[in-house]
C-alpha cells in the first residue's frame, strides 16, 4: 500500500470483476409452439367510444403484438370527392412511434405503411355491401400500438403479422359499427421454412425461423373466399408448394374467425339485451 | 381528420357508368371471353423497346405502350464499403416517379416496392465485388404519361431490359484488395452475361392479371379492372417459379372475394404466359445488340 496514489480517490484494494450477464433474449425463453399450433387471440370490440365501431386485437405472450381499430361512417363524402354509387372505403394503418423495439418510428406516413394501407383497404373493400351505401364515406384507422420483431422492409414476417392483425381487427370494428358486410375477413399467415420448405402455421418473428417463403391471406370463411393475396419469396407451382401455402394459410384465417365470430357475437348480445 | 378520399391514379375511376360496367363486365364472363380492343385472353398489347438509350447511365431502356404509357429507366452503380449484418437486398434501391403525382401517391409506392421485391436477394448477390466492398445499384424509374392502365407489367419489363443491358466496369485488382477498375468503357462487363437466359438467371418480371369469374385476363386495361373480381400481380421467374404476389385494388361492381381455384388457375396459367414474356424480352436483347 506504500505505493497508493495519495492525491486521487483509490478504489477499493480488493479487486472484483464487474458481474457479466448472459445475453437472455425473449424467443429463447419462450417454449417454441408447435408448427400447427396458434398463438391464443384477445379481440374485443366497443372499446373506442368516439368511433362508430372499433376493435382491440391482443396476442397471447410471448408475441407483443397489440392494435386497435377504429371505424368512422358511413358518413357523407366531402363536396369534393365528387358522386359516387357506392360507398368508398379507405383505410389507414400507422404505426405507433414507440411500437417498434429498436428505432423510433416518425409521425409522418412512411412508404411501408402506406404500403400496408392500401392492402388492408383491398382486404376489407370486397367484404363490405359498398353499393348499400350510396354517395358516402367508410374510413378505417388502424394503429399498432406495439410490433413483434423488428419492422422493416427486409423482415417479412413481422409486417406481414401487423397487416393480418389488423385486418381481422378491423373487419370486427366494421361489424361492431353495424355496417353491412356479405361476410367478415380473417386473416392468416403460413410460410415454408428451412431447407425442406416444411409448412409452418402462423410463425412469428420471434419463432427465430428460417423463412424462405411467406404467403398472407384475407379470407372470408363463409363464402370460402379470398380478399387478399400476398406471398414473397420464391415458390414451385408444379411442385403445388404455392398451393399447400395458401391452403395453410387459409386453414389458419379459418381458425382465427371462430375467435373474430366470438367477439363480435358479444356485441350483439349486449345490444340484444338492451332492446329486450 | 378524415382521410382524403380522393383516388390515386392507380384507381382514378372509369368514366364508364354502372351500366356500361355490368356490360363489360357480363361480356368477360362470357365463354369465350370477349374483351373491348378484342384481344385474346393471354394476349399483350404491342410495345416499342428500346435499350441503352442514356449514354450517363450504366444501363438504361424505354417502353412505350399504345395507349400512351411510356416508361424509362435508368440504372446507376456506385461502389460501396461492404457492412457486415446488414441486409443484401439494400444494395438495390429502387426509385418510382409518376409525372404529375406527388412522390408519395400510392401507385407510385406500390411500384417501388413491388419492383424491389421481385429482384429480390438474386440480383444483390450479383453484386459482389470482393470481400469488402460490392456495388450498389440505385434503379430510376420514371413514367412519362399519367398512365391510362395500371403500369406494374410495364416498369417490370422495362426494369428487365435496362437490368440486361447494364455494363459495370471490370475489376482489374485482386479480390482481398481496396477496389480498381478497368478504365476502358469497351471492356467493361455486362451484369447479365450474354448467356445468362440459357442458364436461367434473369430478373423475374411481373404480370398484371384480372380475373373475371372463371375467366382470366393477361395485361387488362383499366376498364377491365375497374370491373374484375379480384386483380393479381404476379412476379414470375424464369424457371416457372412464383417469386412474389400482391393483390391490386380491383372494382366494386361486385362483392365478395375470388375462390381459392381462380387463384390457382391464375397462378398456373402465369408459368406459360411468363415463358413467352421471357422469350420476347430475348428477342429484344437480342435485337438490340
Amino acid at each position: 500500500m506504500a505505493m497508493a496514489d495519495r492525491r486521487r480517490i483509490n478504489g477499493p484494494t480488493g479487486a472484483t470483476v464487474p458481474p457479466v450477464f448472459l445475453e437472455q433474449t425473449l424467443a429463447l425463453t419462450a417454449p417454441r409452439r408447435a408448427p400447427d399450433e396458434l398463438r391464443k387471440i384477445f379481440l374485443k370490440t366497443s372499446l373506442t367510444p368516439p368511433a362508430t365501431g372499433s376493435a382491440f386485437l391482443e396476442l397471447s405472450a410471448p408475441s407483443t403484438l397489440k392494435l386497435t381499430a377504429s371505424v368512422y361512417g358511413p358518413r357523407p363524402l366531402p363536396p369534393s370527392a365528387g358522386f359516387s354509387p357506392h360507398a368508398r372505403l379507405s383505410a389507414e394503418l400507422k404505426f405507433a412511434p414507440f411500437s417498434t423495439a429498436g428505432n423510433r418510428r416518425g409521425y409522418v406516413r412512411d412508404a411501408l405503411e402506406r404500403d400496408l394501407s392500401t392492402q388492408l383497404q383491398v382486404a376489407l373493400a370486397r367484404s363490405v355491401k359498398t353499393a348499400t351505401y350510396p354517395k358516402s364515406g367508410i374510413d378505417v384507422f388502424v394503429t399498432v400500438l406495439d410490433c413483434e420483431g423488428s419492422i422493416d422492409d427486409y423482415n417479412t414476417l413481422g409486417i406481414m403479422q401487423a397487416l393480418a392483425g389488423a385486418i381481422t381487427c378491423a373487419s370486427a370494428a366494421i361489424a361492431d359499427a353495424g355496417i353491412e358486410c356479405v361476410d367478415l375477413v380473417s386473416a392468416g399467415i403460413a410460410a415454408a421454412v428451412g431447407e425442406q420448405g416444411s409448412l409452418v402455421m402462423d410463425p412469428s418473428p420471434l419463432d427465430g425461423y428460417d423463412v424462405k417463403a411467406a404467403a398472407l391471406v384475407g379470407y372470408m370463411a363463409g363464402r370460402d373466399e379470398i380478399t387478399l393475396l400476398w406471398t414473397k419469396g420464391e415458390l414451385n407451382i408444379e411442385g403445388g408448394d404455392f398451393e399447400s401455402v395458401v391452403d395453410k394459410a387459409v386453414e389458419v384465417a379459418t381458425q382465427i374467425r371462430t375467435v373474430l365470430n366470438e367477439a363480435v357475437k358479444e356485441r350483439v348480445l349486449a345490444v340484444g339485451g338492451v332492446n329486450s | 381528420m378524415a382521410p382524403v378520399a380522393n383516388p390515386s391514379a392507380a384507381t382514378a375511376p372509369t368514366p364508364l357508368s354502372p351500366a356500361e360496367l355490368s356490360y363489360l363486365h357480363s361480356s368477360l364472363s362470357l365463354r369465350p371471353p370477349i374483351r373491348p380492343d378484342s384481344r385474346k385472353p393471354a394476349q399483350f398489347r404491342p410495345l416499342t423497346a428500346e435499350l441503352d438509350i442514356l449514354p450517363s447511365t450504366h444501363g438504361s431502356s424505354r417502353i412505350v405502350w399504345p395507349d400512351g404509357g411510356e416508361c424509362i429507366v435508368g440504372i446507376k452503380a456506385e461502389v460501396e464499403k461492404a457492412t457486415p449484418n446488414k441486409d443484401i437486398r439494400s444494395r438495390v434501391e429502387v426509385s418510382v416517379e409518376v409525372a404529375g403525382a406527388r412522390d408519395d401517391d400510392p401507385l407510385a409506392v406500390f411500384l417501388a416496392s413491388s419492383v424491389g421485391d421481385t429482384l429480390g436477394q438474386k440480383l444483390a448477390g450479383r453484386l459482389e465485388i470482393g470481400e469488402r466492398w460490392h456495388w450498389k445499384l440505385y434503379i430510376d424509374i420514371l413514367l412519362l404519361t399519367p398512365p391510362v392502365s395500371h403500369p406494374a407489367t410495364l416498369l417490370s419489363l422495362a426494369v428487365h431490359l435496362g437490368l440486361r443491358c447494364t455494363n459495370l466496369p471490370r475489376l482489374v485488382s485482386a479480390a482481398d484488395e481496396d477496389p480498381l477498375f478497368d478504365d476502358d468503357w469497351d471492356a467493361a462487363l455486362p451484369l447479365y452475361p450474354s448467356n445468362a437466359a440459357e442458364v436461367g438467371d434473369v430478373p423475374a418480371v411481373t404480370l398484371l392479371v384480372a380475373a373475371v369469374g372463371e375467366n382470366i385476363f393477361f395485361d387488362p386495361t383499366r376498364e377491365e379492372m375497374a370491373v374484375a373480381d379480384c386483380v393479381l400481380a404476379v412476379s414470375v421467374d424464369w424457371d416457372g417459379k412464383i417469386v412474389g404476389l400482391r393483390t391490386l385494388e380491383s372494382g366494386t361492381v361486385s362483392e365478395g372475394g375470388v375462390k381459392r381455384k381462380v387463384i390457382k388457375k391464375v397462378v398456373e396459367q402465369c408459368v406459360p404466359v411468363g415463358k413467352e414474356v421471357f422469350k420476347s424480352l430475348e428477342g429484344i436483347i437480342k435485337a438490340g445488340f
